[in-house]
């Protein structure tokens, strides 16, 4: 088994040691020998130290897969209620960015029932190929039938890499292709790079956002990722050539599940954060849902949407639609306004999309600041009703 | 028809209706698996950028919160039809305390799988772990986990250790009738939401919120005090001969290459002023991002 050993045991200074693991792994006995226990998580932080005290034992795997049998980068495209979810877009547009270089090909994954009409978006963006699962089987997504036909894909295609969107569909679909492949599966990443000897470095936050990790998947293929939503950009392409579409069989594909869909109704329509150019935030510098009146005066003059941090929604202010952060959406925006904000890295995790960040606060070390493109110290009360009144005089004059 | 409607529109809550609850008596007792993690209480961690060390604030730790909803579906569902709830985690020996946590709650037993062979492990080795555990714990009807916990956030062991035990699951789910033998469950995927039924054994995994969670008895702390937890470590779970085990980070498929502090945006602005030129500032702002049309005529103080 691998692990992480200590060398020469006794050292000086040894509550040093102790306190640089973060999993208090490291414990030293009175006279200053060091020794590491079960906390130990093979974070490898401790490795820093020099291999005279620790050293990392490695059983070498043995690789089950052929590296050179898998090529190509395929894209799941997520498809419900008649439509293809516009995250798979993003996803195709960022597998070409990375197959570009190294002529691989992307190949989309279609699974639902009656895809016919689908057809003439496949053109607008740059895939190569797209396989189609159809088949009313497939009408609502139940987990068995349809992690079988990405089996059967992986099976017929090989693929290399295979992305799949972070979404509540693709986070219950992924891990079970995932398992049933024997390889590894990074979850919700921020970034994504294919290197020359086809390895996926995937990029992900961990600890809550306040550290992101980069992530391969040496011992699987597929690489397996699925992909945050409005990370990516997606971008129509003009004059592109309808890629080869290929209709699978069902034969391959399991048929009998133990879930049957009663039904399937879509959330009634909300206007959405993730497709609005301005985006006014709103913290716990608020303090009262009376005072969101003011709020939506300026996003009113402004056509923004309102999004709360997750004090405010976990106060039942407004519904978790409208949560950004590491517990809710994140935004994309061309400008971001935080009112009352203070910027916890929870919160920030979801923004890092916006173009432009404001940020008004009245505490000037609000770490808000230390993300904000502009800050402005000063009190949301005086400030807001101010903005919305010059805009709306000047919407006036015009 | 009529009954359905108002479940969609009252989602989540968990009243029911005594009748209901006496239709889904089950001949049998139902056993109930409910996984849970030990997470640190704070996610206030910080890379040191010129050493790489992690800061990591305390020793404290606590039950995933999202946890506390399966373990509280795991009770009432108990309640409702009979039977047993068992706790498992996986985790150092100190991960007791949330199986000892979930039994003052009013859980029947508690498992931990503990060994340094389980550390480091992704995905696909902590699934495997912990289903090796299931498969030894014996029967079960239902197993639920939380929709994903604080620290890993990835949302997928629930679901990878039903593919590894073979059984359906349900990600998201925000509401659970017993039937027969199946469950009637709502799940939320976010944009549309499923209402439908699932066969025994099989997993869920709870959406947040969708319950209230009991709290910890005194009473029922002080009779498990001494109930002992059942700890398995690597020999205990070893598969048959011959079959390729995945423990720990030998058995992980991802390997961590770096961790770095998150990318600071350069060239920032703190403009301070009186509430009137902060006002002016803004707007002045809004034009020259071209957000808000300009105007000739519009003139500043």
């Amino acid at each position: 088994m691998s692990r992480i050993t200590v060398k020469k045991s006794k050292v000086e200074h040894a509550q040093f040691y102790v306190d640089s693991c973060p999993f208090q792994a490291i414990t030293a006995d009175s006279e200053g020998y060091l020794s590491i226990n079960d906390q130990c998580r093979i974070c490898k932080l401790c490795l820093k130290f020099g291999p005279d005290l620790f050293s990392f034992e490695e059983d070498i795997p043995v690789n089950t897969f052929h590296q050179t049998q898998t090529k190509d980068i395929a894209v799941f495209l997520e498809w419900q209620h008649e439509k293809i979810h516009p995250m798979s877009w993003e996803l195709v547009c960022k597998a070409r960015e990375m197959a570009e270089p190294f002529q691989q090909k992307v190949i989309g994954i279609l699974v639902g029932a009656s895809l016919e009409k689908h057809k003439e978006e496949f053109s607008e963006y740059p895939l190569d190929e797209v396989v189609i699962y159809d088949s009313p089987v497939l009408k609502y997504f139940r987990i068995e039938p349809y992690t079988a036909a990405i089996i059967d894909f992986i099976e017929e295609y090989h693929p290399n890499v295979l992305l799949i969107g972070a979404t509540p569909l693709g986070r219950s679909l992924a891990p079970r292709v995932a398992i049933a492949s024997k390889t590894g599966l990074t979850a919700d990443c921020t970034g994504l790079e294919l290197r020359g000897n086809g390895a996926l470095i995937q990029t992900r936050p961990a600890f809550g956002g306040n550290i992101m990790a980069q992530i391969k998947t040496p011992m699987g293929r597929p690489q397996m990722a699925t992909v945050r939503p409005h990370v990516m950009n997606s971008k129509k392409v003009v004059n592109c050539c309808l890629p080869k579409i290929k209709h699978r069989s069902l034969e391959y594909v399991l048929q009998n599940s133990r879930i049957k869909v009663l039904e399937s109704t879509l959330k009634p329509p909300a206007q959405d954060l993730s497709e609005a150019d301005i985006v006014i935030a709103v913290g716990r510098g608020i303090k009262r849902p009376e005072d969101l009146r003011m709020i939506q005066d300026l996003a009113q003059s402004l056509s923004a949407v309102v999004a709360y941090s997750r004090p405010l929604i976990e106060a039942g202010w407004a519904d978790s639609r409208f949560q950004i952060g590491l517990s809710g959406r994140s935004i994309q925006p061309k400008l971001l306004v935080t009112i009352g904000v203070s910027g916890a890295v929870q919160f920030s995790a979801g923004i890092q999309g916006a173009d432009y960040i404001v940020a008004i606060n009245s505490d000037p070390d609000a770490p808000i600041f230390n993300i904000a493109d502009l800050g402005f110290v000063g009190d949301c009360y005086e400030i807001v009703p101010r903005v919305s009144s010059l805009l709306q005089s000047f919407n006036k004059e015009r | 028809m009529k009954r359905k409607n108002h479940r969609f529109f009252f989602a989540g809550r968990c009243e029911r209706y005594i009748e209901e609850i006496n239709t889904n008596k089950r001949g049998e007792e139902m056993e109930i698996i409910v996984c849970l993690k030990q997470v640190p209480d704070t996610t206030n961690v910080e890379v040191d950028e010129k050493t790489g060390v992690l800061k990591r604030e305390g020793t404290r730790t606590k039950m995933n919160p999202f946890d506390l909803y399966a373990l509280e579906w795991g009770l009432r569902l108990k309640e409702q039809v009979g039977g047993r709830v068992r706790v498992l985690s996986m985790g150092p020996s100190q991960a007791v305390a949330v199986l000892k946590e979930a039994m003052s709650m009013g859980a029947d037993e508690g498992y931990l799988l503990s060994d340094r062979a389980f550390a480091g492990a992704d995905v696909l080795a902590t699934s495997y772990t912990l289903a090796q555990g299931i498969k030894k714990m014996g029967s079960y009807d239902v197993i639920l986990c939380g929709k994903q916990t604080t620290d890993g956030d990835t949302a997928q062991v629930g679901p990878a250790v039903a593919e590894w035990l073979k059984i359906p699951h349900i990600s998201q789910v925000r509401d659970i009738v017993p039937m027969n033998d199946c469950f009637r469950v709502e799940a939320d995927y976010g944009e549309f939401i499923q209402i439908c039924e699932i066969q025994m054994p099989c997993l869920l995994t709870i959406e947040k919120d969708s319950c209230v969670p009991r709290l910890p008895s005194y009473l029922l702390r002080k009779a498990s005090q001494n109930r002992e937890v059942t700890y398995w470590n690597l020999s205990d779970l070893l598969p048959k001969k011959n079959e390729k085990a995945f423990f720990g980070l030998d058995g992980s498929a991802t390997q961590v290459e770096r961790i770095f502090p998150p990318p600071k945006k350069e060239e920032q602005k703190i403009f301070r002023g009186t509430s009137t030129e902060i006002s002016f500032e803004f707007v002045r702002q809004l034009q020259r991002l071209k957000l808000v049309e300009n105007d000739e005529g519009f003139t500043y103080e």
